[in-house]
């Protein structure tokens, strides 16, 4: 008897589990790594992350007028550093073309990589030695800090670069990985020069990171800035001493503008960097709390927590209150007029009847409306995007199964609505629904965080001069990457909703974005 | 009257095609990217099935099945590289971002670093669906509970090119019988060498120095001595082992002295359900398993010995079964294989007989694991291979 019921699992196994075993392997893998957490070995990947620091986005323009040249080549966004990385030394690399390296790793908000003329200099040992120019006079037009002089100086330009010393009396060509669309930049400093040596030993260090244009006519190959831009030099620099940096590091305690704005034109002097302190080993156990905030932050208390829990509840309460009224007022138009399926009912007031009962949490008025609107034209977007929302959540109360199937279906109506929208405001309906419906499902299950979360950055190139509306967004997307386990990109927009929320009033209702960023200590 | 026994036997099998039918469509047919190629390759597959399970003879259309899975995957994967990188050969940002894709073959030589360090000494996407470790890990635990190391006479998308080149001559000009034991050694010897040196370096040595199968996939860049030789190592065990050494020994060379996922399989496949037994009472001694075993499986001792199952590194790719005379050898349920007897026992009824015999299953489950791998691969590489003299 035994036996015989062993053969039919067997029969069982070979007839069904097996295949949907294979099926469900992208929903098994995510639930396994969501335990195991694997990580490759860093000595393949350039060694542990040792230290970051976040450059605001959108930074780049100097001293805060500089403007891009006219020539397509410098895309928008491509001189925009973001993220800095500095990893520990590796002294037995695998699969790399040093066998002990330093790598360093540039972050930009977009490509290509071969407009930029990117320089670091870095006091390794803070002893008080070293060179406080720049490589060469008047090239990038500023100074250093005398109080760090700088060992190394670091060039890169495109897929090649070299490293010095202050002394001149060393220079070897570094490695430079270029990956993810030219917005990657790895710089891989082989360490077996001895005159390089002194990395290793260095608990921390101090960096000055700049980004230029790269001509191959200008002085010190930097891309010339006038007042005007051209083809060929970037634009709204007021003076000839203006530096040519698009945008560079500075310490937490200042800012960009105010640094590079420096200048003088009596007495010809430059503006003057101050460095970046960068630790060069990785904390013991580098949590993801850790890594998105750094050393030194207090953890939050649990007043400053349930303050901010209340305050979500009642900025929630008056949003849905104001989409309450919204829906009303849109009923009451809509009923005079005749109903929903009234044929003198235009679709763009359909539509809008649509949009408001779905954000005022009608789902079952927002169906009838949008499926009435799917029936006059299936391509509609806005009706495919909420259609598709509204499934997503109906998924909740479904037993697994049976969810798994609604959220793969809503998904194609999201995906259908994404891939039609052309209007702005199509492509906000659309992606919101499609970022909040990746936020809302689990990971584990659909692999949707990082879908998520690229909506989201896809929305807020649409938003302007809405802060509040972006902090938001960055939030959001934040949080998808952290779920998706992308935490340095994560800490991002982490930073830039944190900076963008310090500029509001008091009275904004951004409460859900602090208790994101109080959660995890970022100030 | 119709006999009442033949329709329930082909009613049963006629549930097992149907079944397979399915599966088969799921995988190779729904939401295809080609999906005129994907039909026709979903049409070739039933009717191998339908042969197999009619004649009963599964060798002849595994192996074609096999071979055609290798070449068209390497056609589809360096195409897939290509398209990606603009090259077969591994770039840098692909290491440093830890995308290099992750073989099964890596499996046995990262379990132990990783247990010991928590990391993966791969420079490999973690998850993911394509070629990522714990896809990879996954497919492995299947197969071990499943077929066991049959994967390598069924999947295995690299063995399929040894299984093509053994077919080539029709003699062996170099007989392997006595030796076959000697070679297993070998094979065992050499995953803990193996094992060791990647614990010892940190790093996966097998795929740095000895992997054949670069030359069909990827590899690095040829830039220094280091590489040039490493280049060197895997063209020459490519020809060697691949190639030359099956066409002279009709054997599976490579698959059955070298690759560290076979002899790992080997010591896995006590979890599998399935076995290959010899009836030690029925079996005349001809020596013929011996001769068409592609795996060093089976020798003298084992047969003179009485030992009732081949040696540990029995493929279950069915050879010997079908090459017995006198019908000594069969697949059986590993919880119902006793030492030296076929337990025979089944149900009396046809259609049941028919749907739990432990050959059918192992057959409709290594078929249907080997058509789901190859699902995406097979009809791209069709595709691909057509494209190159037809246009896109």
């Amino acid at each position: 008897m035994i036996l015989q019921i062993r053969k039919f699992l067997a029969l069982a196994l070979a007839l069904f589990g097996l295949t949907a075993a294979l099926v469900y392997t992208d929903i098994i893998v995510n639930a396994v790594q969501s335990v195991l957490h694997l990580e490759v070995d860093p000595s393949f990947t350039g060694g542990r992350i040792a230290s970051v620091h976040y450059d605001p986005v959108n930074d780049d323009h100097g001293f805060g007028g500089l403007t891009y040249p006219k020539s397509a080549e410098f895309g928008k966004g491509s001189l925009d550093l973001v993220r800095y990385e500095v990893r520990e030394p590796l002294t037995a690399a695998k699969w790399g073309a040093y066998p002990e390296y330093w790598q360093l790793v540039l972050v930009f908000l977009s490509g290509p990589h071969d407009s930029r003329n990117i320089r670091i200099y870095i006091d390794a040992d803070g002893d008080g030695k070293g060179r406080s120019t720049t490589l060469n006079e008047l090239g990038e037009g500023v100074g250093f800090d005398p109080a760090y002089p700088w060992d190394y100086a670091v060039s890169v330009h495109g897929a090649s670069g070299q490293a010095e010393t202050a002394d001149g009396k060393s220079s070897i060509p570094i490695g430079v990985v270029v990956s993810s669309g030219g917005t990657e930049v790895a710089i891989q400093i082989p360490l077996s020069d001895p005159a390089f040596r002194r990395i290793f030993d260095a608990k921390s260090s101090r960096h000055y990171v700049v980004v230029g244009g790269w001509s191959p006519w200008g002085y010190d190959s930097y891309l010339p800035v006038g007042s005007r831009a051209k083809n060929d030099a970037g634009g709204g620099a007021p003076s000839p001493l203006t530096p040519k940096i698009y945008d560079c590091l500075v310490p937490d305690d200042s800012s960009q503008e105010d640094t590079l704005s420096a200048w003088n034109e009596d007495d010809l002097s430059s503006p003057t960097l101050h460095p970046v302190e960068m630790a060069m080993r990785a904390p013991p156990q580098p949590g993801m709390c850790a890594r998105l905030s750094g050393s030194g932050d207090t953890v939050p208390d649990e007043a400053t927590l349930s303050s901010l829990k209340e305050q979500i509840a009642v900025e929630a309460e008056a949003r849905a209150a104001n989409e309450r009224s919204a829906f009303n007022e849109l009923r009451e138009r809509v009923e005079s007029a005749g109903g929903i399926a009234s044929s003198s009912l235009k679709e763009a007031d359909l539509q809008a009847y649509a949009a408001a009962a779905f954000f005022a949490g009608e789902k079952d008025l927002a169906s009838k409306a949008l499926k009435l609107l799917l029936q006059k034209n299936p391509d509609n977007p806005d009706a495919l995007a909420y259609s598709g929302a509204i499934l997503a959540m109906r998924a909740s109360d479904e037993p697994p199964l049976t969810a798994l199937e609604t959220v793969t279906e809503a998904y194609v109506l999201l995906d259908r609505a994404v891939e039609l929208s052309k209007s702005d405001d199509s492509i906000l309906a659309s992606r919101y629904s499609r970022a909040s419906t990746s936020r809302a499902v689990p990971n584990s299950v659909f692999s949707k965080a990082l879908t998520g979360a690229e909506d989201y950055i896809q929305i807020a190139s649409h938003i302007k001069n809405d802060p509040k509306e972006l902090a938001h967004v960055y939030c959001d997307a934040a949080v998808c990457y952290e779920t998706a386990g992308r935490d340095l990109d994560a800490g991002l927009w982490f930073r830039e909703a944190s900076r963008l929320i310090k500029g509001l009033p008091p009275e904004a209702m951004v409460a859900d974005v602090k208790l994101e960023l109080a959660k995890r200590r970022i100030p | 009257m119709p006999n009442v026994s033949l329709i329930q036997k082909t009613s049963a099998r006629v549930f097992l095609l149907a079944a397979m039918t399915l599966i088969m469509w799921s995988f190779v047919v729904s939401g295809a990217e080609h999906p005129l190629v994907s039909k026709l390759y979903w049409l070739a597959l039933i009717f191998m099935y339908a042969r197999m399970l009619w004649t009963g003879k599964v060798t002849r259309y595994r192996s074609v099945f096999q071979f055609a899975f290798a070449v068209l995957f390497a056609v589809s994967f360096i195409g897939i590289m290509i398209d990606e990188r603009g090259s077969m050969s591994m770039t840098s940002g692909s290491i440093l971002n830890a995308e290099t894709p992750f073989c099964q073959i890596t499996v046995p030589l990262v379990l132990i670093p990783y247990a010991l360090l928590k990391t993966v000494i791969f420079p490999a996407r973690i998850d993911g669906h394509f070629a990522s470790v714990l896809a990879m890990f996954i497919i492995w635990i299947l197969s071990v509970l499943s077929i066991g190391r049959g994967w390598c006479s069924w999947v295995c998308f690299y063995g399929g090119w040894e299984e093509g080149t053994s077919c080539f001559a029709k003699k062996a000009k170099i007989p392997t019988l006595d030796r076959n034991k000697d070679l297993r050694a070998i094979h065992f010897g050499f995953l803990a060498f193996i094992v060791l040196a990647s614990l010892t370096a940190l790093s996966v040595v097998y795929c740095e120095w000895f992997c054949p199968f670069k030359l069909v996939t990827e590899f690095y860049p040829v830039t220094d001595f280091a590489s040039l030789l490493g280049a060197m190592m895997f063209i020459s065990s490519f020809v060697a082992l691949v190639v030359v050494m099956p066409i002279l020994t009709k054997k599976r060379v490579q698959c059955g002295t070298l690759c560290p996922f076979g002899s790992f399989q080997s010591l896995m496949d006590r979890f599998s359900l399935y076995r290959i037994v010899i009836d030690t009472d029925k079996c005349v001694s001809c020596m013929k398993c011996a001769a068409a075993c592609k795996f060093f499986a089976i020798d003298r001792e084992t047969i003179a010995g009485k030992k009732g199952k081949p040696e540990i590194t029995c493929s279950k790719c069915g050879a010997c079964v079908e090459t017995c005379p006198v019908g000594a050898i069969r697949y059986e349920y590993s919880f119902t294989a006793k030492k030296g007897s076929c337990s025979g026992k089944g149900t009396k009824n046809p259609f049941l007989a028919v749907l739990l015999d432990p050959k059918n299953l192992f057959v409709f489950s290594a078929f249907s694991f080997a058509v789901a791998i190859s699902s995406r691969f097979v009809p791209d590489g069709i595709h691909r291979v057509v494209s190159l003299f037809v246009g896109r």
